[in-house]
């Protein structure tokens, strides 16, 4: 123990020491101890009555409070330790600090065990009192919550069960704000079960209606949080009549509105299968979880949170932080595999969508929230207990900050699998019985880097722990910010395990970097700090920022109550100022220096409404009586190819726009998954649908609809159809994915072609002109996969159409096996007055096949730097320039895929264990180095041999694709690489010369699927709505949900601006894979084909 | 000096040759693999094929010594026998390196036969004065008839089932889904499609029909999840021994939160093979009876597996923890972990019970014997009056750990019986 402990200290020393020397000119300089005077430790060793298999939160650290409990005006700071002596230290100036503990008599009772404490001024006397949470201990009273009310005399008294909050749950953490509206302060504690078993499980039951249900544990043992109202300054527990009563592993909790009615909600992040709360108060001390009405997915393993405006919107956006690390060996060596089946069974029974990694969500301003942490680079940060988010460089701008680190790496997996096996049987043959200690001396211990995350805005951030001197290694738990030195910059004070506490002196005011203003809220008299104000900042140079002043955030801590509002270089900014009970005040032209004091006496405005303007769009959908949704046959493509990105039996639907029936009212076809009919809906006159029986699709059902194009192909004068068979489904019958030619009658009755089902492909693309101007259409069809053999080139083909048949030309092309292909269109590139056909796909470059009088050029012509996964192209004159221009659709930027250039995503497709099976290994660059993204489980299953190479995780964990193949293996296999999956405009210069131009960020935010060109403001100029995303991703990766539909305002020279959905109306959220435009009642529609969703069809406004 | 001379003279004992009749490195080489198996976490299915290539690569080149044991050539699918010696050779040590070769070729810890065949050589040259010609001569031997036996054995399906889709789940009545703490997807569906030893789909053996699913009160399926049940909650000491003594799940989880660990055990062919090693020991059972035992008894296991694996895939049936849930406890686990695949029938039960016929008739009778094969991981010895009583106590084991429903057991132990007794009697002209 002692040695340790002077291990721990020397590694400290060399750590003060190194960065002392260098850190003065960054941002944050981590202070020595002895400079501190703040010694503190959390010091969590395991022994053999008291570890982690005894409580298996034993390492989850401690919490962290700062506050004046003192009120010279300067913040001191609370530590929590999980085993023995919490301190409180004495803030003396100049970032001096003086241990006050004993005789303030907080230590909070050593022997039992701590986790969270917050500071709050429990009695609104002015004075600051700390709520400190237990748990791990058998005996219920050694869990009992301590309140150390302020004596006002450097004493405090332990009066929890005066206030009725002696709460004996196994306590994570307390948090108060005003739930129930009355204005003053409630509680809510965040707790867990106590059992431990099987965190992961789902046992199925017959309810009482005799349907399959999740088992759950309903006994009072169970339960874990625990909700106080206050009333008249007592606690009394409403946990039951709130309706928040739950068995979750609760981790942390955000008390704050989440959907904009004013009222206060409550996040709650859940470790292991449960899946996060969203309760949203619905007044009466009622609360009910609608997390799924505002989220689209969560994280699994949920930590710690935090709730502020990150896009400076004025929407507070979400953070949650799980624990996948952040480099490569460390993932492989400690991520189990995913497993398909148990996913789906958390889907079906009530789990949600949950993944493995941090969740950013943005929030949409409309009731929305859209997950961009792949965007925001901030996925995956390793073991992330605290994260806060705030402007820590005065620029305006907040950033994040994420402590983590765990003591014992108990994921690791060669531990896991194989360690524990042999120390246990070493055990039993050594009768050695004591072995707790010596199983989990093992395990190994890696201390991590904590994750500092600069925001320049527009939701780019970029890691800059080193450049902010926040890069230091450590087992990091609860952290707090507070203008500890008073000079107008946030201190970052952090508590660790088995090592000191850091103290992170901001260095931006003294090095001149950013002003900011300096407040403290006086609020109402039942809450006197304030909590739950509104500050609105708006500077000179137009930058607005929204704060809400909520110091219970992050993990087990609480922040410093003086807020500061970095203003950049400004010299001062306007301030509006919103109490929870919706009154205002405006201060104008505050200047940085001396801190402000509002308060709330001076709040003389009330609520001013904002002029609402009607969106652009309109959602049409239910007035017209289409309740069309398409449904899948559930055909699990990873259960042959367990290496696959996505599926691609979930391509679905297709949509094609026409008069079927000849009344010249646009009918629209949806095109069904395998063993679903396509169906036909006929426009009526009074603008609604109907659909119509078509024995012919009924027929055709076995087949998947891949795409589908209007085509007069008998000539008789009436829009028939020809439909591409797509999916995945049958892995080795060629003859499952015909090219079907269906004939109309002229009344909307059609009939299959006895030319039908001539060509096969899997295919997800039609394009039809008439190439060489005979009168006789060509007609463009793009194979998309090779079924069960991902990574083999399909056919693609060009047809003429010859009386009423097709006749196969693609080998007068360079065609045939030109990629996996999802896109094509026929425009005039060059301005010759001859279709070119452009054509891109997955791992393709955007190509164009130029049209030399009636005949496509053999080789295509590709844009530079352009191999993506392209989803769809569309052309127009986007310019105005006469000649037409390129708008493509990619995977975009919030994926876990991304490829740049430099950083490429790879392939490599081979049978490499001459087995028979197409193997497919994506590699991703992790910093400067590309590792196949399969973890070893995975790739073992795909190619068993590769057992005997990688007997242990850890050998497969820093494996490379070299490492891993042969020379002559690699030699012989097909090589792919991705190096742009940015969604841009090719915009045309003239003379076969293209720019790239990127769309706006917010179009990057999904899989680009579906593009429609329109002008919306009539302005002239073209603009763009698009949608997208993809739900059949693997599970390891996660859903493309973050898409919510896009309207793009064009300003005429290919450059774009961005909307908002709420302004715009565009709101086409779920797993959009058409789009097309319709005329219903005369009007510009777009009609929205979703995989597994009602069909969206939405109006253009005439404004 | 003196002190170490017993030490010597046990040497000797376990020492090569048939001069001394004894065929304890054959023991020796299939308690190997036994560890290296379990090292490897082969699954069961799986783990009974590893374990018969090697006991036949072994088998065939002691029927070129002696004619007391008949070659399997042209008596197994596909098989034609190996190839005559070129050179002289000493057969036990050629016998030893086929099983290591043909072993290393199916394990993943290659290493530790390696290690195995490095120690053994040893031994052998201080015992044949380093006659390092004779022992090149028959590791060469053993090399080429091991390469025989490979590109056989490469035809037996095994590369091809790789590539078919992993299981995928069904909706209907009481189909077989997965299980807890795991919840791992069903091991080794399309095992049924490997090639059989000894039978073709005409004659193999197929196990009595599963009583009719239902959920009904009344019905037997529910009245023997109900015995289940009861006797799971009123399990006594010495049942619970038993379910663990044989549990013989080659890797338990343990799920704790964050904290899981496994715990790697012999699997139920490993168990019988230490069973038979025993038996040899104790009977003094020549090398030529003791690979004909090994080689019966690892192909009598393969075609158990086999057999049980074409049922267990037919008829897929849920566990008791997946029905007790639904209908009786929503919450009620196994007493030992349920393993990944559906129930019917007991795999332990087939192959014990085959294993069992196998010994009783290939050592000598009576033979009452106590078992001391879980003392690794800290389970007091057995005895047990005969093989039989052992494969019973191994099939009721499952009902006392609360994975099996006892038609299961029942039909399992008459599918194990007809297995040993088809090869017993394929096999007679081998038993001299």
């Amino acid at each position: 123990m002692k040695e340790i402990k002077f291990g721990f200290f020397i590694f400290i020393l060399a750590l003060l020491k190194s960065g002392e020397n260098f850190a003065q000119n960054k941002l944050f300089s981590l202070l020595s101890p002895d400079s501190t005077g703040l010694k503190f430790q959390n010091i969590v060793l395991d022994d053999k009555e008291v570890n982690v298999l005894e409580y298996l939160y034993f390492y989850n650290g401690g919490g962290v409070s700062i506050g004046d409990v003192n009120n010279d005006g300067l913040p001191d700071i609370y530590f929590v330790s999980n085993r023995y002596e919490c301190k409180l230290y004495l803030n003396k100036g100049n970032l001096k600090f003086e241990d006050i503990t004993k005789k303030a008599g907080v230590r909070g009772e050593p022997g039992t065990f701590k986790t969270g404490v917050v500071m709050v001024d429990i009695n609104n006397d002015g004075w600051m009192d700390i709520y400190l949470c237990r748990s791990a201990s058998k005996d219920p009273n050694l869990r009992r919550n301590i309140l150390y009310v302020n004596n006002k005399d450097g004493t405090f008294t332990n009066k929890a069960k005066e206030y009725g909050i002696d709460d004996d749950g196994y306590g994570t953490c307390g948090y108060f704000n005003d739930m129930d509206g009355d204005g003053d302060l409630d509680l809510f504690i965040v707790n867990h079960p106590y059992n431990f078993v099987e965190t992961d499980g789902v046992h199925l039951t017959y309810n009482k209606s005799r349907v399959l249900v999740a088992a759950k544990d309903t006994s009072q043992r169970g339960e874990s949080d625990r909700y106080y109202e206050n009333v008249n300054g007592k606690y009394l527990d409403r946990t039951y009549s709130a309706g928040l009563r739950t068995r979750s592993f609760g981790l942390s909790a955000i008390l704050q509105d989440f959907n904009g009615d004013g009222k206060t909600d409550i996040y709650q992040a859940n470790d292991f299968l449960e899946p996060d709360y969203l309760f949203i108060n619905q007044g009466n001390n009622k609360f009910v979880n609608e997390f799924d009405k505002y989220f689209k997915h969560g994280s699994y393993f949920s930590m710690g949170t935090d709730y502020a405006d990150l896009n400076n919107d004025g929407h507070s956006d979400l953070i949650v932080t799980d624990m996948l690390p952040t480099d490569n060996k460390r993932r492989k060596q400690l991520q189990r595999p995913s497993n398909y089946d148990q996913f789906d069974k958390q889907v079906k029974y009530g789990f949600g969508y949950q993944y493995l990694k941090n969740v950013v969500q943005v929030n949409n301003g409309n009731g929305s929230y859209s997950d961009l942490s792949y965007y925001t680079g901030m996925a995956f940060t390793d073991w992330s207990w605290a994260v806060l988010i705030n402007d820590f460089d005065n620029d305006g701008l907040k950033d994040v900050y994420i402590a983590n680190g765990m003591p014992r790496d108990i994921h690791d997996l060669d531990y896991v699998r194989f360690r524990t096996d042999s120390i246990k049987k070493a055990m039993i043959k050594a009768k050695d019985a004591s072995g707790v200690l010596k199983v989990l001396s093992a395990i190994p211990t890696v201390r991590i880097q904590k994750h500092y995350f600069k925001n320049y805005g527009g939701l780019n951030f970029r890691k800059e722990s080193v450049e902010s001197g926040l890069e230091h290694f450590a087992w990091s738990f609860g952290a707090a910010y507070g203008d500890l030195d008073g000079d107008g910059d946030l201190e970052i004070v952090v508590n660790n395990s088995n090592d000191f506490a850091y103290i992170y002196k901001n260095n931006t005011v003294e090095k001149n970097a950013g002003n900011s203003i300096q407040i403290q809220l006086l609020g109402p008299p039942k809450n006197n700090l304030g909590i739950g104000t509104k500050i609105e900042s708006k500077t000179a140079d137009g930058v607005k920022t929204t704060t809400v002043f909520n110091p219970m955030k992050g993990y087990l801590s609480s922040h410093d109550k003086t807020i500061v509002i970095g203003i950049g270089k400004n010299t001062s900014t306007d301030l509006v100022i919103t109490w929870p009970d919706g009154k205002k005040q405006i201060l104008d032209k505050v200047m940085p220096g001396k801190k402000i004091l509002v308060s709330v006496d001076n709040a003389n405005l009330g609520e001013i409404k904002a002029e609402i303007s009607k969106p652009l769009f309109e959602d049409i959908t239910t007035k017209l009586k289409v309740n069309h949704k398409p449904r899948e046959n559930e055909y699990i493509d990873f259960k042959l190819e367990p290496l696959l990105p996505h599926r691609f039996s979930l391509l679905g639907p297709c949509l094609s726009v026409g008069d079927f029936n000849g009344d010249k009212l646009e009918d629209f076809f949806v095109g069904g998954a395998k063993d679903q009919p396509a169906v036909m809906f006929f426009q009526n006159p009074d603008s609604t649908f109907s659909e119509k029986k078509q024995p012919a699709f009924d027929a055709d059902k076995q087949f998947e609809d891949g795409a589908a194009s209007i085509l007069d192909i008998d000539k008789d004068g009436d829009n028939d159809l020809i439909v591409c068979s797509g999916g995945n489904e049958y892995p080795k019958q060629d003859s499952k994915y015909p090219i079907r030619l269906y004939l109309n009658d002229g009344k909307g009755n059609f009939s299959t072609s006895k030319f039908s089902g001539r060509f096969f492909t899997s295919a997800n693309t039609i394009a039809i002109s008439d190439m060489d101007k005979d009168g006789n259409p060509e007609i463009f069809i793009g194979g998309r996969v090779v079924p069960g053999h991902y990574g083999l080139i399909p056919k693609s083909y060009l047809f003429t159409l010859i009386g009423d048949s097709l006749l196969d030309i693609t080998s007068t092309t360079g065609l045939s096996k030109i990629g996996m292909v999802t896109t094509g269109t026929w425009t005039d590139l060059n301005g010759d007055g001859w279709l070119d056909l452009a054509i891109a796909g997955e791992w393709m470059p955007v190509s164009i096949f130029y049209n030399e009088k009636g005949k496509l050029l053999k080789e295509p012509v590709t844009m530079e730097n352009s191999k993506g996964w392209w989803n769809k192209l569309v052309s127009a004159d986007i310019d105005k320039d006469g000649d037409m221009d390129l708008v493509a659709g990619n995977m975009g930027l919030n994926s876990r895929y991304r490829g740049t250039k430099e950083r490429p995503i790879t392939m490599v497709v081979s049978d490499f264990d001459n087995n028979g099976s197409t193997d497919c290994m994506i590699s991703l660059f992790i910093r400067d180095k590309s590792y196949p993204i399969g973890l070893r489980d995975n790739v073992l299953e795909q190619m068993p041999y590769l057992r005997k190479k990688f007997l242990r995780y850890i050998s497969y964990s820093n494996a490379t694709i070299e490492d891993i193949f042969t020379p002559e293996q690699l030699e012989k296999a097909t090589k792919f690489s991705a190096d742009n999956l940015v969604s841009s405009v090719f915009r045309n210069e003239g003379n076969g010369k293209f720019k790239e131009l990127y769309l706006p960020a917010e179009a990057q935010f999904f899989p680009v699927n579906a593009i429609q060109v329109t002008d919306v403001n009539k302005d002239g100029f073209s603009d763009l709505v698009m949608a997208g995303n993809n739900y059949s991703t693997e599970v390891e990766t996660g859903r493309n949900d973050a898409g919510i539909g896009l309207l793009l305002l064009g300003s005429g020279d290919g450059n774009f601006k961005t909307t908002t959905t709420s302004s715009s109306g565009f709101f086409v959220s779920g797993d959009v894979k058409s789009m097309e435009s319709i005329k219903i009642n005369n009007q510009n529609c777009f009609i929205v084909g979703k995989n597994k969703e009602v069909i969206q069809i939405l109006k253009q406004r005439n404004n | 000096m003196i002190k170490s001379l017993p030490v010597f003279l046990g040497f000797l004992i376990i020492s090569f040759g048939a001069k001394a009749g004894k065929g304890n490195y054959l023991v020796r080489c299939n308690l190997k693999l036994v560890d290296i198996i379990m090292e490897d976490l082969f699954t069961p299915a799986v783990a009974s094929r590893v374990k018969v290539y090697p006991n036949i690569a072994a088998y065939e080149i002691l029927c070129k010594s002696d004619k007391r044991i008949l070659s399997l050539g042209n008596r197994l699918n596909q098989f034609d026998g190996i190839s005559n010696p070129k050179t002289k050779i000493d057969y036990s040590l050629s016998a030893l390196f086929a099983f290591t070769t043909v072993g290393k070729k199916l394990v993943y810890s290659e290493y530790m036969f390696t290690d195995f065949e490095k120690s053994e050589s040893l031994k052998w040259l201080k015992l044949h004065k380093n006659d390092t010609t004779l022992l090149k001569h028959s590791i060469e031997y053993a090399q080429t008839v091991a390469q025989e036996v490979i590109v056989w054995m490469k035809k037996d399906n095994y590369d091809f089932t790789r590539t078919l889709s992993r299981y995928v789940l069904t909706d209907t009545a009481g189909a077989w889904i997965p299980t807890g703490p795991g919840y791992a997807n069903a091991l080794e569906p399309n095992w049924p499609l490997m090639r059989s030893f000894v039978f073709d789909s005409i004659n193999m053996v197929k196990a009595i029909p599963n009583v009719k699913y239902s959920e009904d009160k009344n019905s037997q399926y529910y009245k023997n999840a109900m015995a289940l049940y009861k006797q799971s909650i009123n399990l006594d000491t010495s049942k619970r021994l038993i379910a663990w003594y044989w549990d013989n799940n080659p890797n338990i989880l343990k799920s704790d939160g964050h904290v899981n660990y496994f715990i790697h055990k012999v699997s139920p062919c490993g168990h019988w093979i230490r069973i038979a090693a025993q038996a040899i020991k104790n009977k003094n059972m020549d090398e030529y009876k003791t690979a004909e035992v090994f080689t019966l008894l690892s192909i009598s296991i393969y075609e158990a597996f086999l057999s049980c694996w074409i049922e267990k895939y037919q008829s897929n049936a849920l566990r008791p923890e997946t029905y007790i849930n639904r209908l009786i406890s929503p919450q009620w686990k196994s007493y030992i972990e349920t393993p990944p695949f559906p129930e019917y029938t007991s795999g332990h039960s087939v192959i014990s019970s085959a294993s069992a016929t196998i010994l009783t008739a290939l050592i000598p009778q009576p033979y009452a014997f106590t078992d001391s094969s879980e003392m690794y991981i800290n389970l007091p010895p057995r005895k047990f009056k005969s093989f039989r009583d052992a494969s019973n106590e191994a099939s009721i084991s499952r009902f006392y750990g609360g994975i099996h429903f006892m038609p299961s057991l029942t039909n399992g132990i008459i599918q194990g019986k007809e297995i040993g007794n088809f090869i017993l009697k394929r096999f007679k002209n081998t038993q001299k």
